[in-house]
């Protein structure tokens, strides 16, 4: 199972601005996360490959077939939860699964089935019979997960799907996704990089609608490697290393001030060693501009 | 300052101007096409408001005098004419001898100067209730004193005689409620207008909705949206917050209320001829007769008004206590269907004078029933004793008042909720559970038609269209005068297609009718021969007169449709059949009326068709459904099919009503005759019958629902707001109607107006096949629109 982006561009007529440009990946089975800032691109491209937006250039192929060419055979093997997402209010979480059920063309039989699964798997059974308009936000997501997982899909697209929800929540939902990605595309997008750096198989960094880097996460770290130090400071010294380089933690140690540094140079401090780098710090080296 | 901003609040709702819209606007179109007269009918009105004006200014003894004067004629008139029932001729005479010397000026007219008894006879019926009015004022303080006397008969019999017994109490009291109004100086009116404005009820319904919807906006939705918690944690966020959104709601139903009344009592007055004079008690009315509380009408409107106001006030106050209380809407709609379930149970169960009447008095229905309260006086059984029922509505007011705002200052003040919200919320739950069983369907269609009737409320459109359909169903037979029930049994004995026997009828009774002249001559003739009395030749020459005068302009009618019917046998090779007109205009020729009814479809079909698609761009759902299987064609096509199936409920009940009035009151007769029989539709150039007709009439209608439906659903995909997507279906479609019903120009051709008043564009040349035209146009026109509106769905 493949799936191919292929020079992927697009440009919004409103305002002229490039949100694709000249994007290129190829999917097989597992969990792909996808890193960028606001604004980056990521949407676009989860819209294009949903069919709901049409690309300028390029296309996306499913082994092979262009999906838009393959319709709603394609749109049946896709799953999709959008961030920020409104619900039916008037709906009761099981009426909301039921209807995403019938929208993609799932049987009865199992449509009862994978419900009566979900609701207990996104911890909603308690709450299946109230309206959607009284859940929290934390519900919301749950049930918007459900519903992306409804028919079983071979393509799952995620956007945020652990924002909102504790840290005990997030944890099974990460697992969740790590279980059935061996057989499964998951394009997971999200700005918590704890969801990603653990069970994807790659990562996708994107920028202004440009792919910067597709690669495992292990290979992105180590390629970091020099570029991340710890140094302490004075207090004093603080405002002008914050104008100068990239600080992605600040600590109070004592009367000093430890920062976490990250830069293609050694930052010129005396008391600074290399530290071994994280994916925060890799996002922060490559959008920190855009931060 | 906070009572600023809770206005600002209901400001900025859309759905507030439109339910405001829809009450205001409907309030005033209901009273005028739902009014029912067995008398004052739109032909008799103009002649009703002449004879009253004629005695406006008069003094009450002038009136009356003058209204006995008229009586006696009508009285004499009668009289005279019932002897020529009398078979023998002696008889006859002795009898109109003595009518002679009874009633000289008035057998002088009758003989002599017939068109004034014409004249007379034909206002009978309204002289006869004004007459009525005047036998009420003169007997009233006679029936005064008879209620005392009745009330000491009452007594001597056992089971009101027993002392402590609210029977026997209340027997005492009468007497005493009554005393006041013996001689109270009382002037002649008529009651009409102000009986037709105090009893219409429909705006107590719309203001109730109305009320409910303003609380739900008030105190409920910021619960639900989670933001009461932030508002009870600021510094005026309880007792000040509880104060300003009373204050809004209060403020707002006092004066949406003052002016929906008031307009109705505004529309009556314009209707009817006025309430007469202001100044006098409205114990001059006998529809007052009961109210033993001495005010004048003018007295009696202001405190109708603010009654009225009052009741919709405290009925806001509950619905608030129920939304404070309450933390959700499921719990309050259970709290409110219930009360208002028992409250309609005990209104209309409990009998008024049994010992639970307690309940059946305090409730909303009875509140609201303000005209009873005043005019119809009653007292309450109050553990035995009567209690004044205006006091006691009053009194019961004032402490469900009271309870209502302490109740909504605890909820915000201390934060208490319900006692047994708990048992709400579980059955709120029930219920959810108990509809969920129903709801495990993998159809499309299902789930898309729950979203129209529940998240678009099409649900309760419905119910409201079959509320008004049942209520506007007509209760009274249509009134006929004289000459229209001649020309009815003209109409019945010719019904049916054109033939020679029936022309050679008409034509007998033509001859007839003008030998009528031959046959006072020889009338005349005779009583110069001596062969009978003068008084007896005249007295049937005048009978025969009357018969000419009353047969005259029926003959006429169906002479005028003889000839049309022969002209289009001639012309056109059509046979017609003679119909009855006066029952076919009935039904074919009340423009306002389809106008109103076709106005009201097309609004709410408009309402519905944009909540199904923008509701899916407004939550964001639209790049969840699209990126499903069948959530692109299939989707959109079944969003049609709902709202296609939504469009053919509704045509349904809303023009059954015109249908159902006219099998009861008005039956066209043979549907196989063709449509051009009528005179009005001779411009239809294809012969149909009067079958196809109503079939080309209904279904062109529902085509027309159809394109309305088509376009406001294609239009919504270009993700125009709600807001905007109703104004622009609105130009389109019902803002042509509008300008059509009111007159102001007319539209028929050009827009799809035609489609809904097939009645008047079929009489004009060509009209019909215009109509046809334009359903095929705008179909094709709308249906071209949904292939663009379908690609730009899925994104093709």
């Amino acid at each position: 199972m493949e799936l191919t982006i292929s020079h992927i561009s697009k440009t919004y007529k409103k305002g002229g601005v490039k949100a694709l440009d000249d994007f290129c990946a190829v999917l097989t089975p597992g969990v792909y996360g996808f890193l960028g800032p606001n604004g980056a691109g990521k949407s676009t491209l989860m819209n294009i490959i949903t069919d709901n937006l049409t690309p300028d250039i390029g296309e996306v192929l499913f082994d092979g077939k262009n999906t838009r060419a393959l319709g709603k055979t394609f749109r049946a093997r896709v799953g999709y939860m959008p961030q920020q997402q409104g619900l039916y209010d008037d709906f009761s979480a099981v009426r909301f699964l039921w209807y995403m059920a019938a929208v993609k063309g799932i049987p009865r039989k199992e449509a009862k089935l994978r419900i009566e699964q979900l609701l207990t798997l996104v911890n909603l059974k308690e709450s299946a019979h109230k309206k959607l308009g009284t859940f929290s936000g934390g519900m919301k997501q749950r049930i918007l997960i459900a519903q992306a997982l409804l028919n079983d899909p071979d393509i799952l697209i995620l956007d945020e799907p652990t924002a909102g929800l504790d840290p005990k929540e997030r944890i099974r939902i990460r697992n969740f996704i790590s279980e059935i990605a061996q057989n499964k595309i998951v394009i997971l997008a999200t700005h918590v990089v704890s969801d990603v750096e653990f069970i994807a198989k790659e990562i996708m960094l994107i920028k202004k609608g440009k792919l910067l880097l597709l690669d495992t996460p292990a290979h992105i770290i180590d390629n970091m490697t020099g570029k991340v130090f710890s140094s302490l400071i004075s207090p004093d010294e603080l405002p002008n290393a914050q104008k100068e380089y990239r600080i992605s933690n600040i600590a109070n140690e004592n009367d000093q001030i430890c920062v976490r540094i990250v830069s293609d140079t050694e930052p010129e401090y005396t008391q600074t060693t290399p530290v071994k780098p994280t994916l925060e710090d890799v996002y922060l080296y490559y959008f920190a501009d855009t931060v | 300052m906070q009572f600023g901003y809770e206005l600002y609040k209901l400001a900025t709702k859309k759905m507030f101007y439109l339910f405001l819209a829809i009450v205001l606007v409907g309030n005033g179109v209901l009273f005028f096409t739902s009014r029912q007269d067995t008398f004052l009918t739109d032909e008799i009105l103009p002649r009703y408001r002449e004879i009253l004006a004629e005695y406006e200014g008069l003094s009450t003894e002038e009136t009356i005098d003058r209204l006995r004067e008229i009586e006696a004629k009508l009285d004499a008139y009668s009289q005279i004419l019932g002897v020529s029932g009398i078979p023998d001729e002696a008889q006859r005479q002795q009898q109109l001898d003595e009518l002679q010397k009874q009633f000289p000026k008035e057998y002088d007219d009758y003989v002599k100067h017939p068109e004034r008894v014409k004249a007379l006879q034909q206002d009978e019926f309204v002289y006869r209730r004004l007459i009525q009015e005047a036998n009420y004022i003169e007997g009233f303080d006679e029936s005064i004193d008879n209620i005392k006397a009745q009330a000491e008969k009452m007594q001597q019999i056992s089971i009101f005689g027993q002392k402590g017994t609210f029977s026997y109490n209340n027997i005492m009291k009468t007497p005493e409620d009554f005393a006041p109004l013996r001689s109270l100086p009382l002037s002649f009116g008529d009651s009409t207008g102000l009986t037709a404005a105090s009893t219409f009820r429909i705006t107590d319904g719309l203001l109730l909705l109305f009320s409910f919807f303003l609380c739900f906006l008030l105190f409920l939705q910021e619960k639900e949206s989670g933001l009461f918690t932030l508002l009870r944690t600021a510094k005026n966020g309880r007792a000040r917050l509880a104060g300003a959104k009373l204050l809004s709601a209060v403020l707002i139903v006092f004066i949406v209320s003052l002016i929906c009344y008031g307009a109705i009592f505004l529309s009556a007055s314009y209707v009817y001829g006025g309430f007469g004079d202001l100044s006098r008690y409205v114990q001059s009315m006998q529809a007052f007769s009961r109210c033993t509380i001495p005010m004048t009408v003018g007295q009696y409107i202001i405190v109708f008004l603010l009654s009225k106001a009052a009741a919709m006030l405290l009925i806001t106050l509950l619905f608030a206590a129920v939304f404070s209380l309450s933390s959700s809407s499921g719990q309050a709609y259970v709290l409110i269907g219930g009360v208002v379930c028992i409250n309609f149970i005990t209104y209309l169960l409990i009998p008024p004078y049994s010992y639970l009447n307690l309940f059946k008095y305090m409730n909303f229905f009875e509140l609201t029933d303000t005209y009873a309260l005043y005019a119809q006086y009653q007292n309450i059984n109050l553990f035995t004793l009567p209690v004044d029922r205006v006091l006691f509505s009053y009194g019961f007011s004032a402490c469900l008042a009271v309870l209502s705002v302490a109740g909504i200052f605890l909820v915000f003040v201390k934060g208490i909720k319900l006692r047994g919200a708990a048992f709400l919320q579980k059955a709120s739950d029930r219920i959810a559970r108990l509809l969920a069983r129903v709801r495990k369907s993998s159809r499309l269609f299902s789930h898309e038609l729950f979203k129209l009737l529940i998240g678009g409320k099409a649900a309760v459109l419905l119910l409201a269209v079959i509320l008004l359909t049942v209520y506007g169903l007509r209760q009274t037979e249509l009134f006929l005068y004289t000459p229209e029930q001649v020309y009815v049994e003209y109409a019945n004995t010719l019904a049916g297609a054109l033939n020679d026997q029936k022309i050679q009828y008409i034509q007998t009774e033509r001859a007839s009718l003008d030998a009528i002249g031959e046959e006072i001559s020889a009338l005349y003739e005779k009583a110069a021969l001596g062969e009978i009395s003068s008084q007896d030749a005249e007295l049937q020459a005048t009978l025969l007169r009357n018969r000419v005068q009353e047969k005259e302009e029926p003959l006429r009618v169906i002479e005028q449709q003889s000839a049309y019917l022969q002209t289009l046998k001639e012309t056109r090779g059509i046979t017609g059949a003679f119909v009855n007109e006066r029952y076919t205009k009935e039904f074919f020729d009340r423009p306002e009326s389809g106008q109103v009814t076709s106005i009201l479809y097309i609004f709410l079909l408009i309402f519905a068709a944009s909540y199904l698609v923008s509701y899916e761009y407004q939550t964001g759902m639209v790049r969840i459904v699209t990126a499903a299987k069948h959530g692109k064609r299939r989707l959109f096509f079944t969003k049609y099919a709902v709202l296609f199936l939504f469009a053919i409920v509704l045509w349904a009940v809303l023009y059954s009503r015109e249908l159902i009035d006219m099998v009861r009151f008005f039956p066209i007769g043979d549907l196989n005759v063709p449509i051009q029989s009528m005179e009005q539709f001779s411009e239809i150039p294809v012969s149909m019958s009067i079958g196809t007709y109503l079939f080309c009439l209904y279904g062109l209608r529902l085509i027309g629902g159809l394109i309305v439906c088509a376009f406001t659903l294609s239009l919504s995909v270009f993700r125009i707001r709600r807001a905007f997507l109703i104004l622009i279906s609105s130009a389109v479609f019902l803002l042509p109607m509008l300008f059509e019903m009111l007159g102001l120009f007319s539209l028929l051709s050009f827009t799809a107006n035609g489609l809904f008043c097939l009645n008047e564009i079929s009489a004009l040349p060509g009209g019909f096949f215009t109509a046809v035209a334009e359903a095929v146009v705008f179909a094709l026109l709308c249906g071209a629109f949904g292939l663009v509106a379908r690609r730009r769905f899925c994104n093709e």
